[in-house]
């Protein structure tokens, strides 16, 4: 077993105890569970928006119509979620197929303009039809007693595996799409576009499918979510501050690379919820200024985010390996050793 | 007929502000090719500026608007200073991952003032009261006095805008540099110097667009969320970059507002808006007047 896939399988045993040792408070778990679902949305964001470099501001869009599908399919019709996520699924994938193809075949800023433009539309469109959306009030989803089938559980700790479970397999789905040819595609196009397209790359078809694989799995994250809430309403479906909480952990973590919204989420959406808990007394607002801020931050020090930090971090570590195995052997060994690490640990990932 | 006239009129009169937001944001993106995604709470600060103004210090909006705008240029050259142009120095693999860092950083910018505002002002509304008040009546047409006088404002600062570009040799280099960055620094403009007013230019303009719309429309920390969609999508229909092409579809954006408030639903107001951007991005991306693209 390679290191590629060890390292993984360690975290994920790591995630999966922590119940047993970490996780003790109803809050705590809380908390752990909404880190999972948007660490499995940000690493759907990042498949588009960070292998495909078309960054968005809107993928709240399809988080929300998973969650509002669902939601309504099992109050209005008795389905279940399970079946909910298809559906949820399959109407993010039209939305993206619109949206997709109006503004991907074009160069610029369009895109992340129209994701943002059209999350704000959905959050008024939410608001304004009242009979199917219960407007402003939002939708309650009831408890029917602990039902698997309706992803509905007395002990919220299923949810966490749950949540866990689908971040493991968007994360396998994730490193799928980047090794393979359209992951290649997607380099290409990001990198330069008309030598992509020379090249026979049909740059907008790849485009447009790999917006909507990212919309059909923001919107599954998105009826997980309603799992935890039990209750969506225009804001918390749609919006910017959902876009914000999906785009910013895959951004400032470290856009196109797998591990970035992994990372970018475990450190955020804790940081968003634990500063909201204790800053409660104080005035609201501090805990979004520290998380501005904080972005800001990273963005100035490395665009590559926590991920290219960390890589600088790794490769000047090496190079003062190689600099103390130097001291340590005076022979030629030590230095022949520090030249064949900086360019190992030059490699990008 | 009549209200169709009324929406159309009403529609001009609020897209004079549309439009004048837009073109600062237009010529920010025209200049320095960042795509800001704070300009809306820039709108918002020049809101609070004029609160602030006449609620404190008893000064009339039209006192407060040369004093808003000075800060708010200056409060641009130094945001463009401390975190705009450090991201163009970023060592990249990519030429692309600046204008990444540009994005989420304007955009982590507008939290950080809404929430800001948040913090010193409550989630509350306020507004300025007592300027402007009044409806007048010409013909069978209403026309809110605010909004008539919002309208005429534009018009004058746009048109200081427009011989300042044209007229100045700085506007000229400025309007040089929006044709070909590369080409104007070749022939020796300071495009240093360039980028930092043209960003700040375009945050002033969003400051005063702001302190004359709180006559009318009352601020609320968020408020610039929806002007700065609205910029957008007033700026693509106008062609990005092109400040005469974004101030024009100002009052178009204003129509199409109104007649969809009007015909489909006072809520649902935006949402027309939005029906243009996906037409105008369907079939004249380059937009309106079609001169430039972008990217």
């Amino acid at each position: 077993m390679g290191r590629a896939t060890a390292i993984p399988l360690a975290l994920l045993a790591l995630t999966a105890s922590l119940p047993f040792w970490f996780i003790q408070t109803a809050f705590v778990l809380d908390v752990a569970i909404t880190t999972l679902i948007f660490m499995s949305a940000a690493i759907a964001y990042n498949l588009i928006s960070g292998f495909g470099g078309q960054l968005s501001f809107g993928h709240s869009v399809f988080f929300g119509l998973g969650a509002y599908t669902a939601a309504l399919l099992l109050t209005e019709a008795g389905i279940s979620p399970l079946l909910g996520l298809l559906a949820g699924g399959l109407i993010a994938v039209l939305v993206a197929l619109v949206v997709g193809h109006a503004t991907l075949r074009l160069r610029g800023v369009y895109f992340v303009l129209a994701t943002f433009a059209l999350t704000l539309i959905f959050e008024i469109l939410a608001t304004h039809f009242k009979g199917i959306t219960g407007g402003d009030g939002g939708l309650s989803v009831p408890f029917l007693g602990n039902s698997p089938v309706n992803l509905q559980f007395e002990n919220e700790l299923w949810l966490y595996y749950v949540a866990l479970t689908l971040v493991s397999s968007y994360f396998v789905v994730s490193r799928a799409v980047r090794g393979s040819r359209i992951g290649l595609f997607l380099r290409a196009i990001r990198d330069d576009q008309d030598a992509a397209r020379a090249s026979g790359v049909e740059v907008t078809r790849v485009k447009v499918g790999v917006l909507c694989l990212s919309a059909f799995l923001t919107a599954v994250s998105g009826v997980l979510y309603l799992q935890q809430t039990a209750f969506v309403d225009p804001r918390s479906a749609f919006g910017v501050d959902v876009a914000v909480q999906i785009a910013l952990p895959a951004i400032a973590g470290g856009l196109g690379t797998v591990w970035g919204p992994v990372l970018g989420a475990t450190v955020l959406i804790p940081l968003r919820e634990f500063l909201n808990a204790s800053l409660s007394g104080l005035p609201p607002g501090l805990s979004l200024i520290a998380y501005a801020c904080f972005v800001i931050a990273i963005m100035l020090l490395d665009p590559q985010g926590m991920e290219g930090l960390a890589r600088r971090a790794r490769r000047r570590f090496g190079r003062r390996a190689g600099q103390r195995a130097k001291d340590a052997a005076t022979s030629e060994a030590g230095k022949e050793s520090e030249r064949a690490q900086r360019p190992a640990g030059e490699g990008t990932e | 007929m009549q209200t169709a006239l009324q929406a159309i009129l009403t529609g001009v009169f609020l897209g004079g502000l549309y439009g004048l937001i837009s073109c600062g944001l237009s010529l920010t993106f025209g200049v320095t090719r960042v795509t800001n995604f704070a300009h809306g709470d820039f709108v918002t600060l020049g809101m609070y500026g004029a609160f602030v103004g006449q609620a404190s210090l008893g000064l009339h909006p039209l006192l407060s608007l040369p004093l808003v705008a000075a800060a708010a240029f200056g409060l641009g050259v130094v945001v463009h200073g401390l975190l705009i142009s450090r991201t163009v120095k970023q060592n990249v693999f990519r030429p692309d991952d600046t204008h990444i860092s540009q994005i989420v950083i304007t955009f982590a910018l507008g939290l950080l003032i809404q929430n800001v505002l948040l913090l010193l002002f409550s989630p509350n509304s306020r507004s300025v009261t007592g300027v402007f008040e009044g409806v007048l009546r010409v013909g069978g047409l209403f026309v809110n006095r605010a909004q008539l006088i919002a309208f005429v404002l534009a018009l004058v600062v746009f048109a200081a805008l427009y011989l300042f570009l044209n007229l100045t040799n700085f506007g000229k280099a400025m309007t040089a540099t929006v044709d070909d960055g590369d080409m104007a620094a070749m022939v020796g403009i300071d495009s240093g110097k360039v980028y930092a007013a043209g960003f700040g230019i375009g945050v002033a303009l969003a400051a005063v667009a702001g302190t004359i719309l709180v006559t009318y429309y009352p601020a609320t920390p968020t408020a610039g969320a929806t002007f700065v969609a609205i910029a957008f999508i007033t700026v693509v229909l106008g062609g990005m970059g092109n400040v005469l092409g974004a101030f024009l579809a100002g009052p178009l954006i204003g129509i199409a507002q109104q007649l969809t408030a009007t015909y489909v639903g006072l809520d649902l107001q935006n949402v027309g808006l939005f029906a243009v951007f996906l037409l105008v991005l369907l079939f004249r991306p380059s937009g309106l007047l079609g001169r430039r693209t972008a990217g």
